[in-house]
C-alpha cells in the first residue's frame, strides 16, 4: 500500500519541494498519521541517495515518526545508505532528536533554516 | 589479578559492587586496586567522582597510569537517572565497539543536598542498573562515604548491590534482593492522590486532544510555549505506552508487538479536534470534567483493522494540577499491570521496544512515578521547573590533569 504524494489527510500533509528535491512534511505526525507518513517515506526513498525533508510546517512528531524518518539512511541496507537531511527542524523535534542522539546518526544531517549543519 | 572481582575477569556480565568507606584511605585501598588491575589487563577503566576525588585518586595512581584512564565530572555526568544510565550504556558501547570485551567503571554519584523524591529516584537506579546493564560486560563499583551519607541511604545501598568491595577483596552482600522486589517494594509506596480540584480530561483513542489539553494546562500554570510542548509530547507518548500495554495484556488478545509509536489508531482526527474544543472552553476554573466518547466507536472499529493498533478504545484520564510550582501530569488507565520495574531507561535504537516514549518523558520530565494498582496503571510526570532544554551528557575523556 502505498500513499500518493501530494498527500493531505487534515492532520498530515506530504508534498514535493524542488530545491532540493524533497518532501515537505507539515502537519502532525503520531499514532493517527504514522501509517501514511511511513508509506510515503518508503515510496519516494527507495530509489534516492539523499533525502531531503523540508519540517519546517511539522507541528508535532513522536518518537516513532522520528525513527521513521531516520531509519531511511538504513532502509536499503548497509551497501546503499542514504542520507537523510532535515531542514527547518522544529525545536521540539530538535531537542527529541538530541535526546536520543539520533542527529549524530550515520547519513542523518540536521540544517536550521540559515542552512547551518549540525553536526 | 581482579582481586575484587568474585568471579574473575571475562565473560562476568554486569558486576556491581558498592564500596561503603570510612576514611580516605580505605577509599584508596579499594579503589586503587581495582583501577590498576584493569589498566594492567588493557581494560578501559572510567572513573566518574568529583573533581577533588579525581585528583586525589591520579596522584596516588601515578601520572603515568592515570592519563589511561577515562573521566567525568559527577556533577556533569547526567543529572537525571535516566542521563547517567544512558551515559553507562553509551560509553559501553563505545569500548566494545572499540574491541573492549570487559570494561571498569567507579561511579559516585551526588547525594548532597537531592531531595527526598530524587533520592529515591537515584536509589531505584542502583537497583535497575542490575537489570538494564545485564547484557553487558561491566565491571561497576560505587563508591559510599559513610561518614557523610545518611543510614537510610546506606541501607538502600546493601540492598541493590550484590557485592561489597573493600580494600581489593568482594564479598556477597548479605542484605542484597532482587532488583526486581526492591523496586516492587518503592511501588507498593501508593502515588498520592490528585487533588479534587485537578483539571481532568478523558479520552479514548488518539492523542491530539490530549496533547492540546496538556499544553492549555501548562500555559496555564505558567509554563513557557516551548517547554509545555515538550510536557505535551512526554504525555502523549505515556497514553501511546499506557494503551498499547492495554493491548498487549488484554485478555484473549494477541500480540501486536512494541509500540513502534506508531500504532495506528485512525481515530485522532475529527473527533479528537472536537474533544480539545470541550476541554478548553470550560477549563476556566480549576476542574474539568469532560466525558469523551462521542465518534470512539467508529475510530476503534477502523484502528481493529489496522495491524499496529495500539488499543485505541482504551480510555486514558489525563488530571493535571501545580503542585509547589511543579506541573502534575498524571495519565491513568483502568485495570492492567505494568510488570516492567525498569521502564524507560533502556536507549532507544532503530528497532522499537515498547517503553521507548517513556524513556523520552524520563529526559523531559523531572521525575517519573510509574505505579500499578487494583485500580488500574498511572504514569505520572513532574514537568520540569526551569525552561527545558537538553542537557547533553559529555563524553568521558582521558584523565588530563
Amino acid at each position: 500500500m502505498n500513499t500518493d504524494i501530494p498527500y493531505n489527510d487534515g492532520v498530515l500533509s506530504i508534498t514535493f519541494t524542488a530545491r532540493p528535491a524533497g518532501l515537505a512534511v507539515a502537519g502532525e505526525i503520531d499514532e493517527s498519521t504514522y501509517c501514511a507518513f511511513v508509506q510515503a517515506l518508503e515510496c519516494y526513498a527507495k530509489n534516492i541517495d539523499t533525502l531531503h525533508l523540508d519540517l519546517s510546517g511539522l507541528q508535532y512528531c513522536d518518537v516513532a515518526g522520528l525513527r521513521a524518518m531516520v531509519a531511511v539512511t538504513s532502509a536499503r541496507g548497509p551497501s546503499t545508505p542514504t542520507r537523510l537531511v532535515l531542514h527547518a527542524v522544529p525545536r521540539q523535534l530538535r531537542n527529541t532528536l538530541r535526546i536520543l542522539g539520533w542527529d549524530a546518526l550515520p547519513g542523518v544531517s540536521v540544517k536550521d533554516q540559515e542552512g547551518d549543519s549540525t553536526p | 589479578m581482579t582481586s575484587s572481582e568474585p568471579t574473575g575477569s571475562g565473560g562476568c556480565g554486569f558486576t556491581h559492587q558498592a564500596a561503603i568507606y570510612t576514611s580516605e584511605q580505605e577509599f584508596l585501598d579499594t579503589v586503587l586496586p581495582f583501577i590498576r588491575d584493569g589498566l594492567d589487563s588493557g581494560e578501559p577503566v572510567l572513573l566518574i567522582t568529583t573533581p577533588v576525588t579525581l585528583h586525589r585518586v591520579a596522584r596516588a595512581l601515578g601520572r603515568r597510569r592515570a592519563k589511561r584512564m577515562d573521566c567525568a565530572d559527577t556533577a556533569l555526568f547526567g543529572h537525571k537517572p535516566v542521563q547517567r544510565v544512558t551515559a553507562f550504556r553509551r560509553y559501553w558501547d563505545r569500548c566494545r565497539d572499540a574491541g573492549a570485551t570487559r570494561i571498569r567503571v567507579l561511579a559516585e554519584p551526588v547525594w548532597a543536598g537531592r531531595p527526598a523524591d530524587r533520592i529515591d529516584a537515584w536509589e531505584r537506579l542502583e537497583a535497575c542498573l542490575n537489570l538494564v546493564m545485564a547484557d553487558t560486560e561491566m565491571f561497576m563499583i560505587c563508591p559510599y562515604d559513610s561518614r557523610v551519607l545518611p543510614p537510610r541511604i546506606l541501607t538502600s545501598v546493601r540492598r541493590t548491590h550484590p557485592w561489597l568491595a573493600s580494600c581489593g577483596t568482594a564479598a556477597a552482600c548479605a542484605d542484597h534482593v532482587d532488583p526486581r522486589t526492591f523496586l516492587a517494594g518503592r511501588d507498593a509506596v501508593p502515588l498520592s492522590p490528585p487533588p479534587a480540584d485537578a483539571a481532568r480530561f478523558a479520552v479514548e483513542t488518539g492523542t491530539r486532544a490530549l496533547r492540546a489539553f496538556v499544553t492549555d494546562q501548562a500555559r496555564r500554570h505558567g509554563m513557557d510555549p516551548q517547554t509545555a510542548a515538550m510536557l505535551a509530547l512526554a504525555a502523549s507518548e505515556a497514553a501511546v505506552y499506557l494503551r498499547w500495554h492495554a493491548a498487549e495484556t488484554a485478555p484473549g488478545r494477541e500480540e501486536t508487538g512494541p509500540p513502534a509509536g506508531g500504532g495506528a489508531d485512525p481515530g485522532g482526527g475529527p473527533a479528537a479536534s472536537a474533544m480539545v474544543n470541550a476541554a478548553t472552553t470550560t477549563a476556566a476554573g480549576t476542574a474539568v470534567e469532560t466525558a469523551v466518547g462521542t465518534g470512539a466507536g467508529e475510530a476503534a472499529g477502523a484502528a481493529a483493522a489496522t495491524p499496529r493498533n495500539v488499543g485505541g478504545d482504551t480510555v486514558i484520564t489525563c488530571r493535571m494540577w501545580c503542585h509547589t510550582g511543579v506541573t502534575v501530569c498524571d495519565l491513568h488507565r483502568a485495570g492492567g499491570r505494568i510488570t516492567d520495574p525498569a521502564l524507560g531507561l533502556h536507549r532507544p535504537g532503530l528497532s522499537p521496544r515498547p517503553g521507548d516514549g517513556i524513556h523520552l518523558a524520563h529526559h523531559v520530565c523531572d521525575r517519573l512515578e510509574i505505579r500499578s494498582t487494583a485500580a488500574g496503571c498511572s504514569i505520572r510526570l513532574y514537568g520540569p521547573e526551569r525552561p527545558y532544554h537538553v542537557e547533553p551528557v559529555p563524553d568521558p575523556a582521558p584523565y588530563c590533569g
